[in-house]
C-alpha cells in the first residue's frame, strides 16, 4: 500500500508504470485528451479567433447568431455567439483556462495544505493531533457545495476566492489520508530509528513519510481536481463563482441556460462538452492510477 | 380602453345572466407574495393582493391617473389641509358599515406594523394628524403645503377598526383580520403556492367578471412560460423577455405591455476617490481625482450608450430607451429630454474637455438578480465606454451583498420603481441632498448633492396647482439632465401574457389586478 | 462501549455547536438585510424603525445570546420577508425535498445495485468496461449540467416531460406529496435523475467492488465447492456481504443529496427548502438561512452519529483497530 513511486524513481521504472497504465486503452485515450485540455488551454491566445476579454473586439450586434455564421466584420463563428457577441468557440478556450485554473490550482493548495497538516498531526501526536482531526471531523461534516456557498457569501465573488474556498473546503480528505497512511509508516523500524537518532523532523517528514504517503495522495489529488472544476462550475452556474466578464465554463453554460428553451442551444452545451471531456479526462487518468498504484483501494 | 372593456364585462354579464358556469381565474405571478397584511411589507406581489381584498381613499388607472376610491372626493382645505369626502354606503365583508373611523385608524397603523422590513410609512411623511369630524368626512393636517398627498394615499390600503385593532400581521395572513371591502373576499393563502380570492358580490366598483382569482406564485421563468403553454393558468405576468415572441407566435395566446415607471440608470458617485472603489487611471494608474464629479466626464459616458441597441439587442423589446426616469405618459415627463442618437467621436470629445482625453478605467456594478437582464446589459455598456477609452469591467454582485455596498461603487446600474408617479420620487429620495429634517434623500447612496436642485424640488412639492407643480417638476427634471446627475439607460415594459378570451389593460405601475382582468 | 457512544454523543453536539458559531458570525459578515429589503420611498424614521424591530440595532453578542437561546427553544426567529417563525418555513418546505431527496437514492440504488453485480461478476468483459467507464462519466457531469441536458432533451425537444414544478399534488397528513400523482410523478422523474446520477456511480463503483473481493473469499470457494449455482452464490451470498456497506454509504449520503438539492431545485424550480434558501440568500433573509444550515448541520451531524455508532456495534473489526 505504501509502495514508494516517487522516491529516487528510476527511469526504467518510470516506463514500467507507463506501460503498467497505458495497458487500458480507454485510460491511454483519456490521458490523450487531458494532454490535448491542457494544450489548447495553454495555447488558448495563440489558437482562439478571438480574444474575449477584449471589449473592443465585441459587438453586441453580433449577439446570439448561430454556429457558422459570419458577422458584419467578416468573421466566421464556428460555434457561434452568446449575447454579448463573444465568439463561443475563443470563450470555450479561455473559460478553460480559467476552469483549470481554478481546479487545478485549488487542488494543488489543498493538497499541500492538508498533506502537511496530515503529516504534522501524525507526527506530532497529543493535542495538535486533535485539534487538527477535530478540524477535519467538522470541515467533512458539512456539505462540501453549501460551505463553499457560505465562504463565498461572505469573502465574494473573484477567481482567488473561489479558489480559497474550495481549498477550504478540500483540504481535509488530504489531511485525513495523509494522517491515516503517515500513521502506518511511523511504525515501521526505519522511521523509529530515525526518530531515536535524533535525525531532524523536517527530515523525517520529507524524506521517509511523505514519499511512502504519496501513492494514495496522488490518486485522490486527480480525483479532488476533477471536483474542484465541477464545483467551481457549480458555483459560477449559482452566480457565486468567477467574474461574468470573464467566465469560466461554468459560467458560460450559466449564461445559456436562459436561452435554451428559446432555442439558442449552443450558448449552453458547447461549454458544457469541454467541461465535460475535460473532467471526464482526468477521472479516466485518475481511475487508472488508482488501479495501478493501489489495486486494492476502494472509492472512498 | 376601460369604459370599452366595462362595457364589454356588463354585455357579457347580462348574456350570460345567472348561468351556474363558474369562473375562475388563474394567475401565474412571479414573484412571492409574502404576506395578506396590506401595510406589513411594500412590495409589488403583496400590493397586487392588498388591491383585491382592500381598496384605498384613491385609486390610479392602468395609466396613472388618480381617481376616487374610497373618497368620492377630496380637496385642499388650507395650506396644510386636506378634506376626503367619503363613498356612501360602503361596508365591509362582513357586513359592517365602513365609516371614517377606519381611515384614521389605517392611517395609524400602516407605518407601525411590527417587524415590517420596509412599511409604508414614507407615504404619510407630510402626514400630522386625521380628524373624523363626521362619519363620512376625514380631514388631514399636514407639516406644510402636500400636494402629494392624495396620490400618496393612493398606495394606502384601509383597514377596518373593529378586525384590525390588535390584529397582528399573523392574523391576515390566516384570513382573520382579512376584511376589506374590496372587489374580492379571501379565501385562502398558502406560502410559497398560492392565494385564493373569491367575488365580493356587494363590491361598489365596477362589474368583476369572475367567481374566484388564483394568484399562483411561480417565480421561475421558464415554468411560468409553461404554465401558461400548457393552460394552467389564464394570464402571466412579466413574461421572460427572451420568451415572448414565442408566447406572441402562438396560437391562442397574446402580449400586452406598455412602458412602465421602472427606470433603469447608471449611478455614479460623488464621493473623493478614496471613498469608492472601481475607478482608478488606466492600468491601474493613480489619478489625482474623481472624473465621475466632472459633468462632461458624465455626459461623455452618457453619449457614448448605444440606448436602442441595448433595447433591442438585450432586452428583446422589453424596454423603451430613456433619456429621463418616466415614460412618456407620465406626470412631469419633460418632452425636451429625447433620446440623442450615440455619438462617439462627440463623446471623446468630452471625456478630452473634462480632462481625461485618454480616458481612464471604471468598473461597472451590476445586482444579477434584481432587473431582468442587468448583467448583460452591463457588459454591452462596458463594451460601448471602453471604444471611448473608458476601459470598463463589469462586477455583478447578488442583490443581498450589491444593496449594502451601493454607496462604494464608483458607478453601478440600479433601478426605480416610481410609486409617486411623478418625477419627484427620484428627485427627493435618491438625488435630494440627505436631510433627515427635510425629509431629503433617504436612499441617496451617491452623495449627489445640488442645492439649487434641492431648492427646485422642495418649491415644486409645495404647489398645490397640477399645472403649475408639473412645469415645476420638468424644470428638475431638466436641471437634473443637464447635471448628467444620473445615466438613463430605458424604461422597463410591464408585459402580460395571457390566452385569448382574457384581456387585460397593461399597467405602468407592474401592478397585476384581477379584478381589472375581463373577459373578452 | 456505553461511556464511547456518550463520547460520541458529546462529540456530536460540540460539532453542532461550532457549526452554529461559524453560521451565525460567517452571516452577519454578509450583506446588510436593511438595505437589501427598504423599499426606496422609505424614511429615515422608518429605517430606524426596522432596524430597532430586527434586533438589528443591538450589540452582536447579544444578538448570538438570543440566538443560541433561540435553538433551545425551537425558534430560529422570524423570517424578515414573511413575518413568520424560520423554522416553521423551513420546515413546511422539507417535505419536498425529502420526497426529491429519498426518489433520487432509491434510483441510484435500483440502477447502480445491478449494473454493479454484473460489473463485478465479469470484471474483464466488455460489458463491465463499458459500465465501469460509464460510471466514470456519471462522477464527470456536473449535475447543473445534466439538469439542462435533460430539459433540453426531454422537455424542450421532445415534449414528453414536465421541466419544472411540482405538478399535482395529493395531500397525507396535510402534507402534500408528488409522487402520488400520474402528473406528480412525471414532474419528478427529471429532477430525480439528475440528483441520482452520482449517487448511481457511486453505488455502482462499491457494488463492483465489494463483488470482486467477495468472489476471492473463502466462504464463497466453499459455496462454489459445495455446487451451488453461480445465479444463487451472486445473488444470495455475495450480494449480502455488498449490501452493508452500500446501504450505510447511501444513508450517509442522503445528507449530501439533500445538500445539493439546491442546485436542482434551482434549475428544475422545484419548491422544496432548496429554493426557498437561494431566494433567502437573495433577500438576506437570515434567519431562514440560519434555520436551514441548522437543520442540515444536524441533520448530518445526527446521520454521521448515528452511522458511527451503528458500524461499532456491527463490525467487531473497528474495536481492535480503535485502540492506537
Amino acid at each position: 500500500m505504501t509502495r514508494s513511486i516517487l522516491q529516487g524513481m528510476p527511469l526504467r521504472r518510470a516506463g514500467q508504470f507507463l506501460r503498467d497504465f497505458a495497458r487500458d486503452r480507454t485510460a491511454a485515450v483519456g490521458l490523450v485528451m487531458l494532454i490535448l485540455v491542457v494544450l489548447a488551454a495553454v495555447f488558448a491566445p495563440l489558437v482562439a479567433p478571438q480574444d474575449p476579454y477584449d471589449l473592443m473586439t465585441l459587438d453586441i450586434m453580433d449577439g446570439r447568431l448561430p454556429p457558422g455564421s459570419t458577422s458584419f466584420s467578416g468573421q466566421v463563428y464556428l460555434l457561434g455567439t452568446d449575447t454579448q457577441g463573444r465568439d463561443m468557440l475563443s470563450a470555450i478556450l479561455y473559460g478553460l483556462r480559467i476552469s483549470l485554473l481554478v481546479g487545478l490550482g485549488a487542488a494543488g493548495l489543498a493538497f499541500v495544505i492538508g498533506t502537511l497538516a496530515g503529516l504534522l498531526a501524525a507526527y506530532i501526536g497529543g493535542r495538535f493531533e486533535t485539534l487538527i482531526m477535530r478540524l477535519v471531523d467538522l470541515q467533512l461534516s458539512f456539505p462540501t457545495i453549501l460551505a463553499a456557498m457560505l465562504i463565498l457569501a461572505f469573502l465574494g465573488k473573484g477567481v482567488t476566492n473561489v479558489v480559497l474556498a474550495i481549498v477550504i473546503v478540500e483540504w481535509a480528505a488530504y489531511a485525513r489520508t495523509a494522517r491515516g497512511s503517515a500513521l502506518s509508516v511511523m511504525r515501521r523500524e526505519y522511521v523509529e530509528a530515525a526518530r531515536s537518532l535524533m535525525i531532524p523532523p523536517r527530515n523525517i517528514i520529507l524524506r521517509h513519510l511523505l514519499p511512502n504517503c504519496m501513492s494514495p495522495l496522488i490518486v485522490l489529488l486527480t480525483m479532488q481536481a476533477a471536483r474542484a472544476i465541477a464545483l467551481e462550475a457549480t458555483l459560477s452556474f449559482l452566480g457565486l463563482g468567477v467574474p461574468i466578464t470573464e467566465p469560466s465554463l461554468g459560467l458560460l453554460i450559466a449564461n445559456g441556460f436562459e436561452f435554451m428553451l428559446s432555442g439558442a442551444y449552443w450558448i449552453s452545451i458547447y461549454p458544457g462538452i469541454a467541461l465535460l471531456i475535460t473532467i471526464y479526462s482526468i477521472n479516466l487518468v485518475g481511475d487508472r492510477l488508482r488501479r495501478v498504484l493501489d489495486p486494492k483501494a476502494t472509492l472512498r | 380602453m376601460k369604459i370599452k372593456s366595462l362595457l364589454v364585462a356588463s354585455v357579457l354579464a347580462v348574456s350570460l345572466g345567472t348561468a351556474a358556469l363558474a369562473d375562475d381565474l388563474n394567475i401565474g405571478v412571479g414573484a412571492s407574495i409574502t404576506s395578506i397584511d396590506p401595510h406589513f411589507y411594500n412590495a409589488s406581489p403583496n400590493n397586487n393582493i392588498a388591491m383585491q381584498i382592500f381598496d384605498r381613499l384613491t385609486e390610479r388607472t392602468a395609466t396613472g391617473k388618480l381617481v376616487p376610491g374610497l373618497a368620492e372626493s377630496w380637496e385642499a382645505t388650507g395650506d396644510s389641509e386636506w378634506t376626503f369626502h367619503l363613498r356612501d354606503g360602503v361596508t365591509w365583508h362582513d357586513g359592517a358599515p365602513f365609516t371614517s373611523d377606519d381611515v384614521i385608524f389605517t392611517l395609524s397603523r400602516a407605518g407601525d406594523v411590527p417587524n415590517s422590513p420596509g412599511g409604508f410609512g414614507g407615504f404619510m411623511r407630510s402626514v400630522e394628524t386625521a380628524s373624523a369630524p363626521d362619519a363620512e368626512t376625514v380631514v388631514i393636517t399636514t407639516d406644510g403645503p402636500a400636494p402629494n398627498l392624495p396620490g400618496n394615499l393612493a398606495n394606502i390600503a384601509i383597514v377596518s377598526r373593529h378586525a384590525g385593532e390588535g390584529a397582528t400581521t399573523a392574523d391576515y395572513n390566516d384570513g382573520v383580520a382579512a376584511i376589506g371591502t374590496g372587489a374580492f373576499k379571501f379565501k385562502s393563502f398558502s406560502k410559497g403556492d398560492s392565494v385564493v380570492l373569491e367575488r365580493n358580490p356587494d363590491w361598489w366598483g365596477h362589474t368583476v367578471d369572475w367567481d374566484t382569482a388564483t394568484y399562483r406564485m411561480l417565480t421561475s421563468n421558464g415554468g411560468r412560460t409553461a404554465a401558461l403553454l400548457s393552460g394552467d393558468v389564464d394570464i402571466i405576468d412579466t413574461p421572460p423577455a427572451v420568451d415572448i415572441p414565442r408566447l406572441e407566435n402562438t396560437d391562442g395566446l397574446h402580449v400586452r405591455s406598455t412602458a412602465g415607471l421602472r427606470a433603469i440608470y447608471l449611478m455614479p458617485n460623488y464621493r473623493p476617490l478614496d471613498e469608492i472603489t472601481g475607478v482608478s487611471g488606466k492600468n491601474g494608474a493613480a489619478l489625482s481625482e474623481n472624473p465621475l464629479n466632472n459633468v462632461s466626464v458624465r455626459k461623455a459616458l452618457s453619449t457614448a450608450i448605444q440606448r436602442e441597441a441595448i433595447v433591442e439587442r438585450i432586452m428583446e423589446g422589453t424596454a423603451t430607451a430613456s433619456a429621463q426616469w418616466l415614460p412618456e405618459t407620465a406626470f412631469s415627463y419633460a418632452p425636451s429630454q429625447t433620446v440623442k442618437a450615440p455619438d462617439l467621436e462627440a463623446a471623446k470629445a468630452l471625456l478630452a474637455e473634462g480632462g481625461y482625453p485618454d480616458g481612464f478605467a471604471l468598473t461597472l456594478y451590476v445586482p444579477t438578480d434584481r432587473y431582468p437582464n442587468a448583467p448583460a446589459v452591463a457588459q454591452a455598456v462596458a463594451q460601448m465606454w471602453t471604444r471611448i477609452g473608458v476601459d470598463t469591467s463589469v462586477e455583478a454582485l447578488p442583490w443581498a451583498t450589491f444593496s449594502g455596498k451601493r454607496s462604494e461603487f464608483g458607478i453601478h446600474l440600479i433601478g426605480l420603481g416610481n410609486s409617486t408617479f411623478d418625477s419627484s420620487s427620484m428627485l427627493v429620495n435618491a438625488l435630494g441632498t440627505a436631510n433627515p429634517e427635510a425629509g431629503m434623500g433617504a436612499s441617496n447612496r451617491s452623495n449627489y448633492s445640488n442645492p439649487d436642485l434641492d431648492k427646485i424640488t422642495l418649491e415644486a412639492l409645495q404647489i398645490s396647482d397640477d399645472d403649475a407643480r408639473e412645469a415645476k417638476l420638468i424644470e428638475a427634471v431638466e436641471f437634473a439632465m443637464d447635471d448628467q446627475a444620473i445615466i438613463p439607460l430605458y424604461q422597463q415594459s410591464n408585459a402580460w401574457a395571457m390566452r385569448n378570451g382574457v384581456d387585460y389593460e397593461p399597467r405602468i405601475d407592474e401592478r397585476t389586478v384581477a379584478k381589472d382582468i375581463v373577459k373578452k | 462501549m456505553l461511556l464511547w457512544i456518550f463520547q460520541r454523543i458529546v462529540q456530536a453536539v460540540g460539532v453542532a455547536f461550532a457549526m452554529m458559531l461559524i453560521v451565525f458570525f460567517g452571516l452577519h459578515a454578509i450583506g446588510d438585510p436593511i438595505e437589501t429589503l427598504i423599499p426606496p420611498e422609505a424614511t429615515f424614521a422608518d429605517r430606524a424603525k426596522i432596524i430597532a424591530d430586527l434586533g438589528l440595532d443591538r450589540p452582536v453578542y447579544e444578538q448570538f445570546f438570543f440566538f443560541v437561546k433561540g435553538v433551545f427553544e425551537g425558534n430560529l426567529g422570524n423570517s424578515y420577508v414573511f413575518n413568520e417563525p424560520a423554522v416553521e418555513l423551513i420546515v413546511s418546505r422539507f417535505p419536498a425535498t425529502l420526497e426529491l431527496a429519498i426518489c433520487a437514492v432509491l434510483l441510484s440504488v435500483i440502477i447502480g445495485l445491478p449494473l454493479g453485480l454484473l460489473a463485478g461478476n465479469r470484471p474483464n468483459g466488455l460489458t463491465s468496461k463499458l459500465i465501469m467507464n460509464g460510471s466514470i462519466l456519471g462522477f464527470s457531469l456536473p449535475l447543473f449540467w445534466v439538469a439542462i441536458l435533460l430539459i433540453l432533451i426531454f422537455s424542450v425537444t421532445l415534449g414528453w416531460l414536465p421541466s419544472s414544478g411540482r405538478g399535482e399534488t395529493v395531500s397525507v397528513f396535510g402534507i402534500p406529496w408528488s409522487f402520488l400523482t400520474i402528473d406528480g410523478l412525471r414532474h419528478l422523474i427529471l429532477p430525480a435523475t439528475s440528483l441520482a446520477l452520482f449517487n448511481v456511480a457511486m453505488v455502482l463503483r462499491m457494488t463492483e467492488t465489494g463483488v470482486r473481493e467477495a468472489k476471492s473469499s473463502e466462504y464463497v470457494k466453499f459455496a462454489r465447492a459445495k455446487g451451488l449455482s453461480p445465479r444463487r452464490i451472486l445473488l444470495v451470498h455475495v450480494l449480502k456481504n455488498v449490501l452493508i456497506p452500500v446501504v450505510t454509504v447511501v444513508g450517509l449520503d442522503l445528507g449530501t443529496t439533500i445538500a445539493f438539492s439546491v442546485v436542482t431545485e434551482t434549475v428544475f424550480a422545484w419548491p422544496g427548502v432548496g429554493k426557498i434558501v437561494i431566494d433567502s440568500i437573495a433577500a438576506l433573509d437570515r434567519p431562514v438561512i440560519v434555520a436551514y444550515l441548522m437543520l442540515v448541520v444536524l441533520l448530518f451531524v445526527f446521520i454521521n452519529m448515528v452511522v458511527d455508532i451503528l458500524y461499532r456495534i456491527l463490525d467487531p473489526r473497528i474495536r481492535l483497530t480503535e485502540s492506537e
